[in-house]
């Protein structure tokens, strides 16, 4: 019963992937967890609990639900609702703190961008370390006691590019059939199975048609900031429009028939496939930079005289882009390329040595990228940085 | 009162939050906040929840020491432009369990909280009465509107059916919703708060609270 309700939960969620799925905040223990129990952090989102508990299953440990309005980890953390007030807030609403005789927090990598440590720790006396990006890591985490290289970084793998795939193509298809539903029955099943192929196709040879995405770093005309969706510099998007154009003319000719409604109805659903396939798809994935925006694209700038080499940002880059050298106790952006302005780095530094820059050579302090949770491709970005 | 899931939409853009919710809510926010105002007494009133700063702003009177907090830094960015630095307004970004951590016990003699609790976990509502409760000088007092659950079925059946559509058109646009508050003067009253005034929408899904935290 608990697996078939896992199962439609788990369909019913990737189908809704970019919306929240909230459960209620609190404490679960794991197994049967003693007063030295490791106590693991995560957020509200459902999906994201019930794969973090297959992935603890066999241990005995405390797992706190903080509130991040049922938003995914790196999502809630990017987005401002998953800081160190919700951290806090789990910590001190649970009463974790009269079942554990440590007072050791192990929260998800990914919330780096988002919890500052060195105020939770301030405020609360937990000490807090970043785990594992991915729950599957917990248990040789746990074993080993130590973060491998490999436990750091974010990957992209055929499992993840099928959900990203379900993230576009579910409501597309939705809201284009909801339109053939109305003005042209015969195609609306057809344009469901384009959508889903085209979707499934774009993302499971991302890896290769994301060489080309990466070598458009053309600078975008003006109005593109306007019109989100497109991106008019992948000239693929042209070429297959003229397809479905040419499709719609030749079934039009093959069925006879040339209604209005009908016309209408197949260019609407169109435009809907258009839109699909000229999103940002490379800005929506979690390892590549947007293809749209040069604008916001921050970059993280060091400053080697602040740096004491205490090795914060490679513990959080999940790109990799850091080294340290441990003689000379200096930090390095070894692969800047690779960085994807997550800004973990920047906001967990103890020395204040890291800040982004903009395109136009401002720079933005750590504190205000901390306050404002200025990182990826948020508005606010531009918006604060010119206030 | 049901129009206040539309807050969220307007949450997400804090530069249209006071028109947007003046609109949404016909108007009658305007006369929470004035009732709100008019019920708090100085010389240190807390707004709790205080987002762009309209409850503040008429809170700031002559002899009025007043403190604005949300956890918002871009709403208070908004507050901070609205209100000018003369009123002596402060401005503290933190939660609403973080209190203690900013402010002396006993530092207040009212808190107000407009449309705050219904974005807090039951767990963290609790907490957050506890801590407007040690913040509070004796005698002081604690004013909080919100939304609500109506207590009787027919009407939460009622509220349900109005609220529902609205709901799921927020919940589409900004993926987000509030929770009306259960139980509100049940929870008021397990801090140890008295309830001196309660007023309550028609339609019984909207509150205003007035409590006190006895003398010493």
């Amino acid at each position: 019963m608990a697996a078939l309700r896992n199962a439609v939960l788990d369909v019913a969620q990737i189908l809704l992937r970019s919306l929240p799925w909230p459960i209620k905040p609190g404490l679960i223990a794991v197994g049967h967890p003693g007063r030295d129990a490791p106590v693991l952090l995560t957020c509200n989102y459902d999906l994201t609990v019930r794969r973090v508990l297959g992935a603890l299953r066999g241990l005995d440990v405390y797992l706190l639900v903080a509130p991040s309005k049922g938003i995914n980890v790196w999502c809630a953390a990017a987005g401002g609702y998953f800081t160190s007030h919700q951290v806090i807030s789990i910590l001190r609403t649970s009463g974790i703190g009269d079942l554990v005789d440590h007072r050791r927090l192990i929260l998800p990598q990914l919330s780096a961008t988002g919890v500052e440590r060195k105020l939770l720790e301030e405020r609360t006396g937990w000490r807090a370390v970043f785990g594992p990006v991915y729950a599957a890591d917990i248990p040789a985490y746990l074993a080993n006691g130590k973060k491998t290289e490999a436990m750091r970084q974010v990957r992209f793998t055929l499992r993840d590019r099928m959900e990203m795939a379900a993230v576009w193509a579910s409501p597309v298809s939705l809201i284009g059939a909801a339109i053939l539903a109305i003005s042209w029955r015969p195609l609306l099943l057809p344009f469901v199975a384009l959508t889903w192929m085209l979707a499934l196709g774009l993302y499971v040879f991302f890896p290769w048609l994301s060489k080309e995405a990466e070598s458009a770093h053309r600078p975008a005309p003006a109005w593109v900031r306007w019109m989100v969706f497109f991106d008019p510099r992948v000239r693929r998007n042209s070429a297959v429009w003229l397809v479905f154009l040419a499709g719609m003319w030749s079934t039009a000719y093959l069925v006879g028939d040339w209604r209005v409604h009908s016309l209408i109805g197949w260019s609407l659903a169109s435009f809907f496939l258009m839109l699909l396939i000229s999103m940002d798809l490379a800005g929506s994935t979690p390892v590549y930079k947007s293809g749209l925006h040069e604008d916001r694209l921050l970059h993280v700038e060091l400053n080697a005289d602040a740096c004491t080499g205490r090795a914060m940002c490679r513990e959080v880059c999940p790109k990799d882009c850091y080294v340290v050298d441990a003689v000379r106790h200096k930090a390095e952006i070894a692969k800047p390329n690779a960085c994807v302005q997550c800004g973990a780095c920047v906001v967990q530094c103890p020395e204040d040595a890291l800040a982004f820059v903009t395109p136009a050579g401002e720079r933005i302090p750590p504190d205000v990228i901390r306050t404002y949770k200025l990182n990826m491709l948020g508005a606010r970005a531009t918006s604060v940085a010119r206030d | 009162m049901s129009s206040y899931v539309w807050m969220r939409l307007l949450e997400s853009a804090p530069d249209r939050y006071d028109l947007g919710i003046r609109l949404l809510s016909l108007g009658r926010i305007d006369r929470v906040y004035a009732q709100a105002a008019q019920l708090a007494r100085g010389p240190d009133v807390l707004d709790l929840g205080c987002g762009t700063g309209n409850l503040t702003s008429r809170l700031a009177r002559p002899g009025v020491r007043v403190t604005g907090v949300d956890l918002s830094s871009e709403m208070l960015a908004v507050a901070r432009r609205k209100i000018s630095q003369d009123s002596g307004v402060r401005w503290v970004q933190t939660s609403a369990v973080e209190l203690i951590d900013h402010f002396a016990a006993e530092s207040f003699d009212t808190i107000v909280s407009i449309l705050m609790f219904s974005e807090l976990s039951d767990a963290e509502q609790r907490l957050a009465l506890e801590e407007c409760m040690s913040l509070l000088r004796p005698g002081g007092q604690l004013i909080v509107a919100d939304e609500v659950q109506p207590s009787s079925l027919l009407r939460r059946a009622l509220h349900g059916i109005v609220r529902a559509p609205l709901a799921a058109i927020t919940y589409a646009l900004t993926q987000a919703s509030t929770r009306p508050v259960i139980d509100l003067w049940v929870k008021v009253i397990k801090a140890g708060f008295s309830v001196k005034l309660e007023e309550s929408s028609r339609l019984g899904d909207f509150t205003l609270l007035e409590a006190g935290k006895r003398e010493a």
